[in-house]
């Protein structure tokens, strides 16, 4: 007696492949260009970003006074130094022959620098250190720096969009599918909290809770959690709602099925593809949340990263060294951009009315 | 009924192209209707008949659909070809359908005035005022008491067998040649279904107005067609004078159909018949005839092989290999 | 047959649903869905329910089955009345008493397989500990299940989507069939099926009672349907019963100026039998039961009222050996 799942056929004898959901809307999702590469780009970065211990990046809390602020490029940092020197001291050179005497002594002294820098060029194999999106104000590689910091802000993403997620469907399918008082009281208070002016709620509590020394991210998490749950709340007791008078769940009710049965095997299965896609769409919102609040100061403090505290610090040099807001900014929109795609193109996929009716 | 002929619809194909394949929903079906007939078009779901209803007057959704061949000759101009602007002449004026569910075929937001007196002032070319009396008009004809107080109501003030009844009453307000209706009583009570019924034969015959109509139900069809097409997977089957083929089906699938309806007014004491298997999955169907699975009396050749329409007299065919002469 | 106990015994059964007021008025409408239904169903026969929309039939039967509370009435299945019992013991009558639904579409789950669909009700009666299966004999029992209502059981890890609307109700059925219960309520089980297939869930529906000593409890507005079935038919309106008998003496004799426009409303599949036919043609729409009147409720649309049917309700009562009718044509008002 067989239980394998076997390919039949049809009375015409054509071959009837059997498709999961899943499978279906996988072959839709592929079918989206956008969502397709999004999927890719997004992976690349989670990989990157999982594995960056072992791969071979620069530590990015080592400091060299000697590489500040140098500049994007593939050409060694010893070279750049000097290169900078070089023309620091022909500016200098160039005033002392129009007539600046008072700066010969600081002419004299740079090319002191010049030949110490070679001496150290020659010398010292930091030199040959590439800086592929060059240095901070204290000769951090930029490079680490931001994927250190894609680290904690996708960390924050993810876990806030996850505890999110499990508070706001739970309370969203208790809420919907208990209806009565305990619906009407919780959605109040959804619509209280979602009154309340978050950030500064945010804001008092990092700088009640935070301890010097002590990371603040949990806070942050907490902070950022407590209201980001409203929304997937909300959008679940609808789904449980509209799934709940369905007759698969009077046929449940028919056969004995409790109420926990009932949410969890037939309501929550079939409100998965709105969970899912509030959960990719969601993520990017929390990295602009943590961003912001990073930028305020109110976030990940030192020797932590995040995205948003490498804009923050890369905003106060943005005219002389663009590249230190800009590797962290670019980084950082391209993921967002790709989450928010993705988040499209799986709402697009995952939509019920596709397969249900033949 | 008279034997002029309005309507001849000629090898029509329609195809939808989807993820899985080609869906061949209509494959070469072909009928004439006359001035004053009824005409019924009988089939399960996936025979093809409700996209028939829609290719006749060319409003099937571009993408997935097209209409990949045959002619629609109204009056000798093919419906298929002739530029929009002029099919927009016809829709609704010469030729116009009613649906099934009336709750969605009427617009929620706009009074039933509105939406009549839109209908007639663009067809006839009335006034607003001249327009709103021939509108109250057909409502009393179409059996709506007070009609000039519910004309200005809203659908919604409506019930079911009422939005139907507007519906007839909108669709010959301009006195078309052919009223198509797609399955106008299947959403209905059964009461209400015998009076609306009743209601679209008078009108019909009163206004001398064609009527193709599209159902499942074998019983409907007996009642009010005079001309009867029996549809399968996209083909029609048979085709015939009602009378005749409910007395003397000859193909297999209407033996069957006939034989698997329960019956009022006999006593059902013994097991009812049933054809075996489903109506097939229109997807990609290979050559042959779609009913073989199926049929008790499948030969070789029904499985390679569609057998082209066999014709008999009084205006009867058959599409199948028992009847066929040019069988191998 | 006349000799069987009766296995279900409705008595006085009614539902009132309450239209919600709002927050500033008191004053909340009903709809008096069910108005107090009486009937039983002796063991092995198959009683079918007829109506049109409103009547109330699908609530009766969701009534009996305890998806609602009834308002009032009981509900005798084997002698034990269902809305007075303990929830746990109400679980353990519930083996005996399963339900076929309407819709192939709405009634499984989209992401269970055939196979766990069908298996649901042994794995909760076994979670509850009223039932004993090793996994094993449960997968046995559902290959069998499938293969006894003509499904082929390599299906078992299909989807619903997967299968056509005649064999989603065959799943169904087998769901239903899955914990042997003594009644089968059907709420309108071949209304959304195509012809070809209705006469074939039909068959199977007279085969498993046959094979299992069924009892069925019959929902459908198609009187066809109804009489093929069935050994006794009760008609509804709105909310009432007001005509039952044995299936051939309804069809034969009715009684109730509702059944038999009913009757002469519904349409034969043959045109020599349709030109000859004389309509009853009703006026008016089916009304909605949202007010409860003094009077008989078919009163509006009857072409046979007279002054008392106004002002008195007629019951239900004996005219003949099994046909009993509510209508003052034939009983005096007491």
């Amino acid at each position: 007696m067989s239980r394998k799942i076997s390919k039949t056929v049809n009375e015409f004898n054509q071959q009837l492949k059997p498709i999961s959901l899943w499978a279906d809307a996988w072959k839709r999702l592929r079918r989206n260009r956008m969502a397709l590469i999004s999927l890719w780009i997004v992976a690349f970065y989670a990989i990157i970003a999982l594995a960056a211990p072992i791969l071979p990046f620069y530590d990015y809390r080592v400091q060299n006074l000697n590489h500040t602020n140098l500049p994007p490029s593939f050409r060694p940092a010893g070279q750049l130094m000097i290169e900078k020197l070089k023309s620091d001291r022909a500016i200098l050179q160039e005033r002392v022959d129009s007539g600046q005497e008072t700066l010969r002594p600081d002419l004299e002294r740079t090319g002191k620098e010049l030949a110490a820098a070679q001496d150290e060029v020659a010398s010292n194999p930091e030199n040959r250190k590439v800086y592929l999106f060059g240095t901070d104000n204290l000769g951090r590689d930029m490079l680490a720096k931001t994927i250190y910091g894609a680290r904690i802000s996708m960390l924050v993403g993810l876990v806030g969009t996850l505890t999110a997620v499990l508070v706001g469907v739970i309370l969203g399918a208790i809420s919907g599918y208990v209806g009565g008082w305990l619906d009407n009281l919780l959605m109040r208070f959804v619509d209280i909290m979602y009154g309340l002016p978050y950030m500064l709620i945010v804001i008092i509590l990092m700088a009640m809770f935070r301890k010097e020394g002590q990371s603040s991210i949990v806070i942050l998490f907490v902070g950022i959690a407590l209201v980001s749950w409203l929304t997937i709340a909300r959008v679940v007791r609808g789904q449980i709602i509209s799934l709940k008078n369905s007759e698969f769940v009077e046929a449940a009710r028919s056969m004995g099925a409790g109420p926990g049965r009932i949410i969890f095997r037939h309501l929550l299965p079939n409100a998965l593809g709105v969970i899912i896609v509030f959960t990719s769409l969601s993520l990017p919102s929390f990295i602009m949340n943590e961003s912001f609040l990073s930028f305020l100061g109110m976030g990940v403090s030192a020797p932590l990263s995040s995205w948003g505290s490498l804009v923050s610090e890369g905003a106060n040099t943005m005219e002389l060294y663009p590249w230190q807001l800009l590797a962290p900014a670019i980084e950082m929109t391209i993921f967002l951009f790709c989450m928010n795609f993705l988040g499209d193109g799986l709402r697009d996929a995952l939509d019920p009315q596709s397969k249900n009716r033949t | 009924m008279t034997d002029e002929v309005i309507l001849q619809v000629k090898d029509l194909k329609t195809y939808f192209t989807v993820d899985e394949g080609v869906v061949k929903a209509v494959d070469g079906v072909s009928f004439d209707l006359r001035k004053g007939e009824t005409l019924g078009i009988v089939g399960e779901s996936g025979s093809g008949k409700s996209v028939t209803n829609l290719s006749v007057i060319n409003m099937i959704p571009s993408p997935p659909g097209r209409i990949a061949g045959g002619q629609v000759l109204f009056h000798d101009k093919d419906l298929l070809k002739i530029p929009l602007s002029e099919i927009h002449h016809i829709r609704g004026n010469k030729i116009s359908m009613i649906f099934q569910d009336p709750m969605t075929s009427l617009n929620p937001f706009l009074r039933i005035s509105t939406q009549m007196i839109e209908t007639i002032v663009l067809h006839q070319g009335l006034d607003k005022k001249a327009a709103k009396e021939k509108a109250i008009e057909m409502l009393k004809l179409a059996g709506i008491p007070a009609p000039e107080k519910r004309i200005d109501q809203y659908p919604h003030q409506f019930s079911g067998g009422m939005r139907q009844r507007v519906m007839i009453a909108m669709s010959l307000s301009c006195n078309p040649e052919i009223l198509i209706a797609d399955e106008p009583t299947s959403a209905l009570d059964v009461t209400i279904q015998a009076q609306i019924l009743e209601i679209m034969k008078e009108l019909t015959k009163r206004l001398g107005t064609a009527v193709i109509l599209i159902t499942h139900s074998l019983g409907v069809v007996a009642g009010t067609c005079d001309t009867l097409c029996v549809m399968y997977a996209g083909r029609i089957v048979e085709r015939g004078p009602t009378e005749v083929i409910f007395s003397d089906p000859k193909h297999p699938y209407t033996i069957g159909l006939i034989r698997s309806v329960p019956r009022l007014d006999k006593e059902n004491t013994e097991r009812l018949y049933s054809i075996q298997g489903q109506p097939p999955n229109v997807i990609d169907l290979p050559d042959c005839c779609p009913f073989y699975p199926r049929c008790e009396k499948a030969m070789d050749i029904c499985k390679k092989k569609y057998p082209a329409a066999t014709r008999f007299e009084n205006g009867r065919s058959v599409s199948c290999w028992l009847y066929s002469e040019e069988k191998k | 047959m006349s000799d069987h106990e009766v296995l279900l015994d409705v008595r006085g059964l009614k539902m009132h649903f309450a239209t919600k007021g709002t927050l500033f008025s008191k004053n909340k409408g009903y709809i008096y869905a069910v108005d107090g239904v009486d009937f039983q169903i002796k063991k092995g026969e198959t009683l079918g329910l007829v109506g049109e929309s409103g009547c109330g039939k699908s609530t009766t039967v969701r009534a009996i089955a305890q998806l609602y509370k009834p308002t009032a009435g009981e509900v005798l299945l084997n002698g034990k009345d269902l809305t007075k019992i303990p929830a746990q013991d109400l679980l353990a009558a519930r083996k005996n008493m399963q339900m076929v639904f309407q819709d192939p579409y709405a009634s499984l789950n989209p992401r269970m397989t055939a196979g766990e669909i069908i298996a649901e009700p042994m794995r909760i009666f076994q979670k509850r500990g009223l039932l004993s299966m090793s996994p094993a004999e449960r997968d046995d029992k559902v290959e069998h299940l499938m293969e006894r209502v003509g499904l082929s059981r390599f299906f078992k890890n299909r989807y619903p989507h997967e299968f056509s609307g005649g064999q989603r109700q065959r799943i169904g059925i087998a769901r239903a069939l899955a914990l042997r219960p003594e009644l089968m309520l059907c709420d309108e089980p071949v209304s959304a099926l195509d012809v070809s297939i209705q006469s074939q869930i039909l068959n199977l529906f007279k085969d498993l009672q046959q094979e299992f000593g069924l009892t069925y409890l019959f929902i459908a507005h198609d009187l066809a349907v109804i009489q093929y079935i069935s050994d006794r038919v009760a008609v509804m309106y709105l909310g009432l019963i007001v005509e039952i008998s044995g299936s051939k003496d309804l069809y034969k004799k009715p009684l109730h100026p509702y059944t038999q426009a009913l009757l002469s409303a519904a349409p034969i599949p043959d045109p020599a039998v349709e030109a000859k036919r004389q309509r009853i043609i009703l006026t008016g729409d089916v009304p909605s039961p949202d007010k409860q009147r003094p009077g008989c409720y078919f009163y509006d649309r009857c072409w046979k009222h007279m002054d008392v049917c106004k002002t008195h309700r007629p019951r239900l009562q004996e005219t003949e050996a099994g046909h009993k009718v509510a209508c003052f044509l034939y009983h005096k008002p007491d």
